[in-house]
């Protein structure tokens, strides 16, 4: 029997660092439709869909979404009004197809923000360890002291009301679950060979940070940034039912909640339908986090999800 | 152990003082002057002028540097003293005093329920994996984590009270009135802890160990309740003590809703009406009640897992 030519240098090589950059995770996305991995089809099917009402938003608005007539008020639901009308005599599909823009971009937001500056700062930390990190881990301590709404309400009783302000006010709790992930990896991913080799090539801190840790983190990242979407979009909407949110006349699917909630005894329709799309795009959100976890790493299903 | 605790005190103490910092200043920098804040929240948007603005910084001390503020007032809530609301006009404390003990019913109550629907659930639903019962707990788990707890709030009312007519809408009085808001609150943790319960039995399960104790001859119910339940349960006090977080934060909405007198309800009248000292009072409060949590959850978690115990808590 012949033996496999072994290559004199193959154990001698550094391990490479996994590159993991977005094109491969598209070719994996693709590939799971093959796969038994029910939860990411669906999730991607219905998130697209969201997403492309909300892009789309104009174009598919049977009425405009602001304009009052108190002649059409609490119509019920029927054929010339699916979802039926407000007290302003505002036809509430019209509406929650326009909300959608606010609800979701201010939730994208939140996620894309507090992933960036977590990730950083959790990168930094771990890398430089020593009081750089005890600093920014206390901080993380004192943050996660608070339940987010708390802390939010008492941010926006600072900032005011708004959509932006919303944004920052769940952000400032956010970011420290993604801290923690990518310090938790950073420390782990320091004292790897290729990384005293990357040291040793002359990379400075920010080269090796970049260039070997980010692409190593990345996918940690995104696990927990999917997870995360879904409980962001219900932290947001339960912000601006408060009244935290963009503010009237530019529908919010929370805000739209607290005005029917008002009504709910003669027109219970101006709080389910909102409702419903808000369960309906967390859940699509939570399906798709699910999927994506299961795809990039099943061990850790089910695990616990972050606040 | 003892050195774990005492190194986890030590953290929550200073947890403590920088969430009292933090409220501080958050609150205290609110754009606007904080004079014209305290008139309008008691007198009106018509009572601010020169001369009211003035007396109510001298009344309520304000011309005070924001240092000598921060420090006056850190010794007060050392000693419990956490000013006068200024819409109410009486201690901040004494008002808290009254509110507190309902909110603490109502997120107990949230609680048993959760625990007593999520642990059986978790169980039998890690046993029959991948029958159809594990699949419906899977999927309405999943479905009650989605759904917003304020809109299931309204769902619950329209139903329960406008169309049966079988349970209060609001306020609190007698048993029946805490249902409809105890329920609300218990829905999240619900879900998250029978999802948890559920992997970290299948983990379990497949373990040598239960293997061993089924093949020397164990009933199904000791190796269940004896072994790996014990050993799944570690990670289920971790989401206990982050969901306890969440009935705090969403307490604040279904008070809101179900009008409950509680701390959430008052924290969000305070901020309506610009009350600053009361919410102080209702934040300082909810992050204290929230840290000694937290700690307790550590405790539990460090008495039950070994390696923490001998490890004194390092990693």
């Amino acid at each position: 029997m012949m033996e496999k030519p072994v290559s004199v240098t193959e154990g001698l090589r550094y391990p490479r660092p996994k590159l993991a950059g977005i094109p491969k995770y598209m070719n994996v996305l693709w590939r799971s439709f093959n796969k038994k991995n029910i939860m990411l089809t669906l999730g991607i099917i219905f998130a697209t869909f969201i997403i492309l009402v909300a892009i789309f938003a104009p174009v598919l608005e049977p009425y405009d979404p602001t304009k009052m007539d108190l002649a059409l008020k609490f119509i019920p639901p029927s054929a010339a009004h699916i979802f039926g009308t407000d007290n302003m005599g505002r036809d509430v599909l019209s509406r929650i197809i326009e909300g959608s823009r606010i609800s979701l971009s201010t939730a994208f937001m939140v996620v894309i923000f507090s992933a960036c500056i977590g990730t950083l700062v959790g990168m930094i930390s771990g890398f430089w360890g020593g009081k750089v990190d005890m600093i920014f881990m206390r901080i993380v301590d004192v943050l996660l002291a608070f339940p987010t709404i708390i802390f939010a309400l008492a941010i926006s009783t600072v900032l005011g009301t708004g959509a932006i302000n919303l944004v920052i006010a769940i952000c400032c709790i956010q970011w420290t679950s993604y801290a923690r992930v990518s310090r938790g990896e950073a420390i782990l991913l320091k004292n790897a060979e290729y990384i005293e080799a990357a040291k040793a090539i002359g990379n400075n801190s920010l080269q090796i940070m970049f260039k070997y840790f980010l692409p190593n983190i990345v996918s940690k990242i995104l696990i927990l940034a999917s997870l995360n979407i879904g409980s962001i979009i219900l932290y947001c909407a339960s912000l601006s039912f408060l009244g935290l949110g963009a503010q009237p006349p530019s529908p919010d699917w929370g805000a739209m909640i607290s005005d029917g909630k008002e009504y709910m005894r003669y027109a219970p329709w101006m709080a389910i339908f909102p409702g419903l799309a808000i369960a309906a795009s967390a859940l699509t959100f939570n399906m798709l986090g699910d999927g994506v976890r299961d795809l990039l790493d099943p061990r850790m299903r089910d695990s616990v999800k972050t606040e | 152990m003892i050195k774990y605790i005492i190194k986890r005190m030590i953290i929550v103490f200073f947890v403590l003082w920088m969430v009292a910092t933090l409220t501080f200043f958050t609150v205290h920098v609110t754009p606007g002057d904080t004079a014209n804040a305290i008139i309008v929240s008691v007198y009106g948007e018509d009572a601010v002028s020169p001369e009211t603005l003035e007396n109510v910084r001298t009344k309520f001390d304000l011309k005070r540097p924001v240092f000598v503020q921060y420090t006056d007032w850190l010794k007060n809530v050392v000693t419990g003293e956490l000013g006068t609301s200024y819409k109410y006009n009486k201690p901040v404390i004494d008002i808290l005093k009254i509110r507190l003990p309902n909110t603490l019913i109502l997120g107990f109550s949230a609680f048993l329920i959760s625990i007593v629907i999520s642990i059986p659930f978790g169980i039998i639903s890690a046993l029959n994996h991948n029958r159809p019962i594990d699949h419906f707990s899977r999927f309405s788990t999943l479905l009650l984590s989605s759904f917003p707890s304020f809109w299931i709030a309204l769902l619950l009312i329209i139903i329960f009270s406008i169309q049966l007519k079988v349970l209060p809408v609001s306020g609190m009085a007698g048993f029946s009135s805490i249902i409809l808001p105890a329920v609300t609150l218990s829905i999240g943790m619900t879900a998250a802890t029978t999802r948890m319960l559920r992997s970290s039995m299948l983990d379990v399960l497949g373990q040598d160990y239960i293997t061993v104790a089924r093949a020397k001859g164990l009933e199904d119910n000791q190796v269940i309740f004896g072994h790996a339940l014990r050993n799944a349960i570690p990670p289920i006090i971790t989401v206990i003590g982050l969901q306890i977080g969440h009935i705090i934060g969403g307490a604040v909405i279904i008070e809101n809703i179900f009008a409950w007198p509680g701390i959430g309800g008052l924290l969000i009248d305070s901020i309506n009406t610009k009350d600053l000292p009361m919410i102080e009072g209702c934040v300082l409060i909810i992050a204290f009640g929230y840290a000694i949590v937290n700690l307790i959850v550590d405790i539990t978690y460090s008495c039950i897992d070994p390696r923490i115990k001998y490890s004194g808590g390092d990693n």
